[in-house]
């Protein structure tokens, strides 16, 4: 026998892929019966290991689980309602400022048509403002909820 | 309708927990759990933490399902959380056991030729063989469960799992010569172990 034993890097390549080893290799093992029992040691060791029994939680796992994840919220209907508060709220706030005023309101409308223009365009742009405002912050919550929703 | 899990690809599996079905959660968790349990049996020695542990591991899983990227299998990144959740806790536990595989003890080419032979007997003797084999198997397990928690994770998962290099450093996140490295002294010592065993009981 010409070559050199097997190292013990080779004895475990060969033993684990005997078949895509450098024909050398085989040449060597078949002559030398040294590496031959290192080579059977470690397929007996890699043969056991693939019998060993297969481990297991001894509970259900996904139902303890699927039992801690977090609920999905009715989202669509809170932020609907909301919105409504925030239109009645508005509605009721006008409502009562009419109310109160009545008697100077009409008057007032009568009497100043320049002020009273200018009093609707900065009330309607109040107004849309603040419609605007809850549009924004509507917008805002959704993608918090949105990124809530995802990290859970 | 019950779902099988291999029905399921993994990109639709992910779109579907994403958007809410638990029930696909639950599958997820039932075909990827016995890797999980591989990697979380050699890892962590007591059985409330692993219980404690292997929910950690899949509310992670929950949690990040929108960071799974499809460059690599489903399950290879689930047993990648539990790999990670693993060490983390034994490095916060303090618990890694040292790299302790002494290469110096050479069990000798009697012992090696001896336990071939007993492995050449599998053939012609049966009753011999399933002793032996039933022998090795106590053996084998007392080996394995020297040897450092992320050594013997790594054989389980190349040897019994039977997972690609590849994979074992997706899940580890190991360099690939580090991997060889470790598999090569993991087996190694395994080999040692088991004939210095031999050895004692005369074989
Ligand atoms: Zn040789």
């Amino acid at each position: 026998m010409s070559e050199a034993h097997l190292s013990e890097k080779e004895i475990q390549a060969f033993a684990i892929d005997q078949a895509h080893s450098p024909v050398h290799w085989t040449t060597h093992v078949n002559q030398c019966i040294t590496c031959q029992h290192s080579v059977a040691t470690y397929k007996l060791i890699f043969h056991e290991i693939k019998q060993q029994p297969a481990v297991a939680f001894d509970f259900d796992l996904a139902k303890l689980v699927v039992a801690q994840l977090p609920k999905p919220k009715a989202i669509g209907s809170s932020v609907l309602l909301m919105v409504l508060s925030w239109l009645t709220f508005l509605a009721l706030s006008f409502g009562a400022v009419c109310y109160v005023l009545r008697g100077q309101f009409f008057n007032f409308i009568v009497t100043e048509p320049l002020i009273n223009l200018l009093i609707v365009i900065s009330a309607s742009l109040l107004f849309l403002g603040l419609l605007l405002d809850v549009w924004m912050k509507f917008q805002e919550k959704i993608k918090v909820i949105d990124h809530i929703k995802l990290q859970h | 309708m019950r779902i099988m899990a291999n029905q399921l690809e993994d990109r639709e599996i992910v779109k579907r927990i994403t958007n809410g079905e638990d029930p696909v959660f639950a599958v997820l968790i039932r075909s990827t759990e016995g890797l999980v349990a591989q990697i979380m049996f050699k890892m962590v020695p007591n059985a409330e933490d692993r219980k404690d542990l292997a929910q950690d591991v899949y509310l992670k899983v929950y949690r990040h399902i929108r960071d799974f990227r499809c460059h690599c299998k489903l399950s290879t990144w689930v047993a990648s959380i539990a790999y990670n959740t693993c060490y983390n806790y034994l490095e916060k536990k303090k618990l890694i056991l040292p790299d302790n595989l002494s290469t110096a003890e050479n069990p000798g080419n009697d012992l090696l030729e001896k336990m071939a032979n007993r492995f050449i007997d599998f053939s012609t003797n049966e009753s011999l063989a399933n002793l032996f084999r039933s022998e090795l198997a106590d053996v084998l397990e007392q080996a394995i469960s020297r040897l450092p928690q992320v050594y013997a994770t790594l054989i389980t998962l190349f040897h019994y799992q039977e997972l690609s290099y590849e994979e074992i450093m997706e899940i580890t996140g190991l360099p690939e010569g580090t991997l060889k490295n470790y598999l090569f002294r993991a087996r190694k010592a395994l080999k040692t172990y088991i004939l210095l065993n031999y050895k004692q009981e005369d074989l």
